[in-house]
């Protein structure tokens, strides 16, 4: 393994642990788990010597594997890494790890389940590091499928239904981005192969980011080019973010999902869309995005306050969590519509910091499902009793999810705020008003479910077992370490963004 | 006294429309199996007539295929007919509604 | 005459023969030898490739009076077509013994039906190109009712047989206006007709009408809208194995003879043609995924999803630019791959009375028979168009070359169109991983059919991850009708 082959490496060995799973016998489903476990772990023992390697202080591409893939159509196999990738491939590996360790109570089918975890993991792996436009779209539909599986097979009562619903809007979603593809395919200007073929047009997304000025292309459809491709990407991003109104079918896929492909959903998939929004729509068609910005920004808006006043009137708690995590990924949207340095790093780290907190707040849901086999707010009561440190994990994630000082979403979305607010003044003291919405139904939750006259049925839940702090503990971890210390995922960030800043200031 | 050419063209487009009109409109199977082979014959008449105002051969060659054509097709369709027959004791394309539109 | 080669012909000489052979032998044989039959055919369809790959390629030679071409095209849908056979033979070897078929009768028909195929796509004279198509469709109307006690398999060959014969006769009037207009029915005489009537200020009625007849004509036999209706009760009624041959094979043929006569012999300015084919192939992508939605019969389903995918095709057509064409000859291949890989596994389950097709025979069969709901889950993602299959790879070409003709509405509305039609291809996957089985039922796998799906399947993720071969061997075959 050399350093160009790093990201290879990282993307595709949890496809290779797929024929190791599938050769096993079904019965030792022990082993079974095992082997999925290291498969998970070795992305991420890479992932942790990828970020030992990176050179922060270095914008451009890092770590490239690339060669000509499908010569006809000037197709390329191309990834690399910079400082926004980077951040989420970490992400990912970490994520995709403790998920991992959180399936082992996956009864049903396990070899299936893990061959179709691991395809998932190289589906959104690959979408992180991949550079060329059409790998780009063939990894992002990869992680399509082994999805709507997971949630098919292994979820809740109503799983067809959320299943083929996630399945259907995302790739309604993908559809408008592929047309987008190509669409800028034919409007790019001459470039050349790796290998320095000379070809008419380019899928190659640093070429379309640095050599190509979209403002000018020939109408489409009788609208100005960029702006029709803009909100066709845009569309196809902003379904996964996911965004209001484009948002149902996330608390369904939650729900209905089991708590793994939960964690993997809001800890990874929703980050696809913001990273998707930043590297495409932000890099190929920056005057489309200085248009646009104020529409992103309002349907940010919207997401925050609709979202949380949504939560309010939830019963189930994933239900709860999952509008929650619509609410946080507005501000995402806010963040970098703003175009200041602090508003654009504050939506990313809140990718980050939302990409802890809210697997940690799934597992959590989980915890109490497998127990009392139900969701139900009001059916608890007094559990903090019962439950003493799976009441605390949950009260940290709380607390980090609306934003409490020295934990990391308070960095995060004073970032967005201070970032924001000079640009767009009353909507960001709008939705800083929604955070008082948050504090209100978190705490709450947390009376209902924790404080008050214990519900005597569940006088005998046993608290966490090993296999949950295991899973929960690292999260809490660097939810609290990067509340105190945020320089070491700040410094990834803060020189790629100046890079994107530079394309809209200077 | 040699007929002219757009008599015969009209008198197979005619034909042709008959068999035309037969098919979409008639019922019984073997009126319809008889209408196509009108529609064939129309053609097989305006070929003739293009072949003799032009004095060629190939026309008149290819009718012969297309005759052999359409009695290869006859002796197909109308054992199928007699095989539908056999098992649904019926002619009328009416009957044959044994799967949903 | 000096251009009679038999060598440009061999593959349909090989065909032809081996069909004889089959049926000669076949009563001297027997009820107790009937795998011969399948062998036999099967080296049949084995030679006839080698045959394909051996015929001289040459674009610009004619044979036999200039009815006949050795171009890449011709070669190219020559071997696919062998091919099929190949996979036909083997995939229907233990249906025929399960529904106890005559099975040197069925072989000797599909080889003659591929013979027909052949002369469809290697013709350059309407003549001939008629007469392969009758060679074609009378073996698939006996094909299609060769079930002959059976009430379904009837309906569906006496429909196939009235809606074949009757677009037969207007094709073929369509020739003889031609034939009046140019003074032949060659398609060198045809284009030269065309280039000089095409600079006066009318064309001429006889020669309009006369194309517009064989287009109609062409049109009911690869069941585009509004010619389609025929396709679905057909398809259903067919006996499995066929419904397949009929889905790829037919279709693939009429519309390898559509494409030459349009691109070879059509003046290429007649915008009228190409304004009806774009609403046709926008009406046929969504009539035939919309209709597809409410099925649950799984043959009647793949029914309608083949009248889309003809509908797709006609992108490629319309689009008329390398992309396109090049693209048409990929997806054929991709079609045929994903289309014959179901069906053979639709065959497999089928069941004693080939009656099991319907959605609720296959619920819960995913984890009870992984080794077939897996390869079907494949063919169905293919057809779908997810990445990684051969068949994303296929509509991202068609689309590509719409949107490079800047025919936005069209790819939009071919976008949209094949999103409806992921819901109803997920819907047999969902019947069958998520929910529970009624009961066990026995299927037997035979070892051939095994084989066949095995190979779609890999193949399905070989040209779907490498496509450059398959598209450069299309690029090379199609690269006469863009320099005329």
């Amino acid at each position: 393994m050399t350093e160009s082959t790093l990201l290879s490496w990282i993307v595709f060995t949890p496809l290779l642990g797929i024929p190791v799973i599938l050769a096993l016998p079904k019965e030792k489903k022990q082993l079974i788990r095992y082997v999925a476990a290291i498969t998970c772990a070795i992305p991420l023992l890479l992932g942790v010597y990828l970020y030992l390697i990176f050179d922060p202080s270095n914008t451009g591409i890092q770590l490239a594997h690339h060669f000509v893939w499908i010569r006809s159509f000037h197709i390329e196999y191309y990834l690399g890494v910079d400082g926004l990738s980077i951040l989420m491939i970490l992400l990912t590996v970490l994520i995709s790890f403790i998920a991992c360790i959180a399936s082992f109570g996956i009864e049903k089918y396990l070899r299936g389940y893990f061959a179709l975890f691991l395809l998932l993991e190289t589906g959104m792996l690959g979408t992180f590091c991949a550079l060329d436009f059409f790998l780009f779209y063939v990894f992002w539909e990869v992680m399509l499928l082994p999805m709507y599986f997971l949630i098919g097979i292994w979820g809740g009562p109503r799983k067809e239904y959320a299943a083929i619903k996630f399945f259907l809007y995302t790739l309604f979603g993908s559809l408008l981005m592929l047309l987008a593809i190509i669409a800028l395919y034919f409007n790019s200007n001459p470039a050349t192969l790796v290998d320095g073929t000379p070809v008419p047009h380019t899928f190659n997304m640093i070429k379309l980011i640095t050599e190509n000025d979209f403002a000018n292309a020939p109408a489409l459809l009788g609208f100005a080019f960029s702006k029709i491709v803009f909100i066709a990407l845009f569309i196809g991003f902003a379904i996964k973010v996911p965004i209001v109104p484009f948002h149902t079918w996330l608390p369904d896929a939650h729900v209905e999902a089991p708590t793994p492909i939960s964690v993997i959903l809001a800890g990874v998939l929703l980050k696809m869309g913001g990273y998707g929004i930043l590297r495409v729509n932000f890099g190929i068609l920056p005057e489309a995005t200085v248009w646009f910005a104020p529409a992103m920004a309002l349907i940010g808006g919207v997401s925050i306050v609709y979202a949380a006043f949504v939560c309010l009137a939830q019963k189930d708690l994933k239900k709860l969590i999952a509008y929650s995590s619509v609410s946080h990924m507005g501000f995402v949207l806010l963040g970098i519509a703003s175009f200041t340095e602090q508003g654009i790093t504050g939506g990313v780290f809140q990718m980050w910091t939302h990409g802890l907190i809210s697997p940690m707040l799934f597992l959590l849901a989980g915890v109490i499902y497998d127990r009392a086999h139900h969701r139900e707010i009001e059916g608890f009561g007094g559990l903090a009793y019962r439950m003493p440190e799976y009441t605390g994990a949950i009260g940290l994630a709380f607390m980090a999810s609306l934003g409490l000082p020295g934990l990391c979403g308070f960095i995060s979305e004073v970032l967005v705020f201070l970032g924001a607010f000079p640009v767009f003044r009353t909507l960001t003291i709008i939705s800083a008003m929604a955070v008082i919405i948050t504090a209100a139904y978190y705490l709450w939750t947390i009376q209902r479910m924790f404080l008050g006259k214990l519900n005597e049925k569940y006088k005998d839940l046993p608290d966490l077992t090993w296999r949950e702090r295991f899973t929960l503990y690292p999260l809490g971890a660097l939810i609290v370490l990067l509340g105190i210390y945020p320089a070491p995922a700040m410094s990834l960030i803060t020189d790629k963004l100046m890079n994107i800043l530079q394309m809209f200031h200077g | 006294m040699a007929i002219p050419l757009h008599h015969l063209l009209i008198l197979g487009g005619l034909l042709f429309c008959i068999g035309l009109v037969g098919v979409l409109l008639k019922r019984n199977l073997i009126v319809m199996f008889l209408c196509i082979e009108l529609m064939l014959n129309a053609a097989n008449l305006t070929f003739i007539a293009f072949a003799r105002q032009l004095s060629q051969m190939d026309g008149q060659v290819i009718v012969f295929f297309v005759m052999v054509l359409a009695a290869a097709e006859a002796a197909v369709g109308l054992a199928l007919v007699i095989a539908l027959y056999r098992t649904r004791q019926t002619m009328d394309a009416d009957d044959l509604n044994l799967m949903k539109l | 005459m000096s251009d009679i080669s038999f060598s440009a012909i061999l593959p349909e000489l090989i065909l032809c023969i081996f069909g004889i052979l089959v049926m000669v032998l076949g009563p001297f044989l027997g009820r107790n030898s009937r795998s011969f039959g399948g062998t036999l055919a099967l080296l049949g369809f084995a030679t006839s490739i080698v045959g394909a790959l051996l015929v001289p390629e040459s674009a610009g030679k004619l044979f036999f009076n200039g009815m006949v071409t050795t171009d890449a095209f011709s070669i190219f849908f020559r071997v696919l077509f062998a091919a099929i056979g190949v996979v036909m033979t083997l995939g229907s070897l233990n249906y025929l013994h399960r529904l106890k078929l005559p099975t040197f009768e069925y072989f000797a028909l599909l080889l003659f039906a591929s013979a027909g195929m052949n002369f469809m796509v290697l013709s350059t004279d309407l003549l001939l190109t008629f007469i392969g198509l009758e060679i074609l469709s009378i073996a698939t109307y006996v094909l299609a009712g060769i079930r002959r006690d059976d009430a379904a398999s009837n309906e569906s060959a006496i429909k196939y047989f009235f809606m074949g014969s009757f677009s037969s006769a207007i094709l073929l009037y369509g020739v003889a206006l031609i034939y009046g207009s140019a003074h032949s029915t060659s398609y060198q005489a045809i284009l030269k007709h065309a280039a000089a009537v095409n600079g006066q200020q009318q064309i001429p009625l006889l020669f309009l009408i006369g194309f517009g007849l064989i287009i109609v004509g062409f049109c009911f036999k690869v069941a585009v809208v509004p010619f389609q209706v025929w396709a679905p009760d057909v398809y259903e009624g067919a006996p499995t194995p066929i419904t397949g041959f009929l889905s790829v094979a037919s279709k693939m043929a009429g519309f390898a003879a559509l494409i030459r006569i349009l691109f070879q012999v059509l003046p290429h300015d007649l915008p009228q043609w190409v304004q009806l084919l774009v609403v046709s192939s926008i009406l046929t992508m969504w009539i035939g995924n919309l209709s597809a939605l409410t099925q649950t019969n799984i043959k009647r389903m793949l029914a309608y999803s083949s009248i889309a995918h003809a509908g797709y095709i006609l992108i490629g057509i319309v689009a008329a630019n390398q992309t396109g064409i090049t693209a048409i000859l990929y997806y054929a291949v991709a079609y045929a791959l994903m289309n014959l890989g179901a069906f053979t596994i639709i065959t497999i389950l089928s069941g004693r009375d080939d009656r099991r097709v319907t959605l609720e025979d296959y619920k819960g069969i995913g984890f009870q028979y992984p080794q077939l709901s897996f390869p079907l889950t494949i063919c169905l993602i293919s057809l779908a168009g997810i990445p990684t299959t051969a068949g994303f790879i296929g509509k991202f070409f068609l689309f590509s070359a719409a949107v490079e003709e800047k025919m936005y509405l069209l790819a939009v509305l071919a976008v949209l169109a094949a999103l409806v039609s992921v819901y109803y291809y997920l819907r047999v996957v969902v019947y069958m991983f998520m929910f529970e089985p009624d009961g066990k039922r026995e299927v037997r796998i035979h070892p051939a059919a095994g084989v066949v799906v095995l190979v779609c399947c890999l193949l399905i993720f070989w040209f779907g991850l490498f496509p450059t071969w398959l598209l450069e061997v299309s690029r090379q075959a199609v690269i006469l009708f863009l320099h005329p």
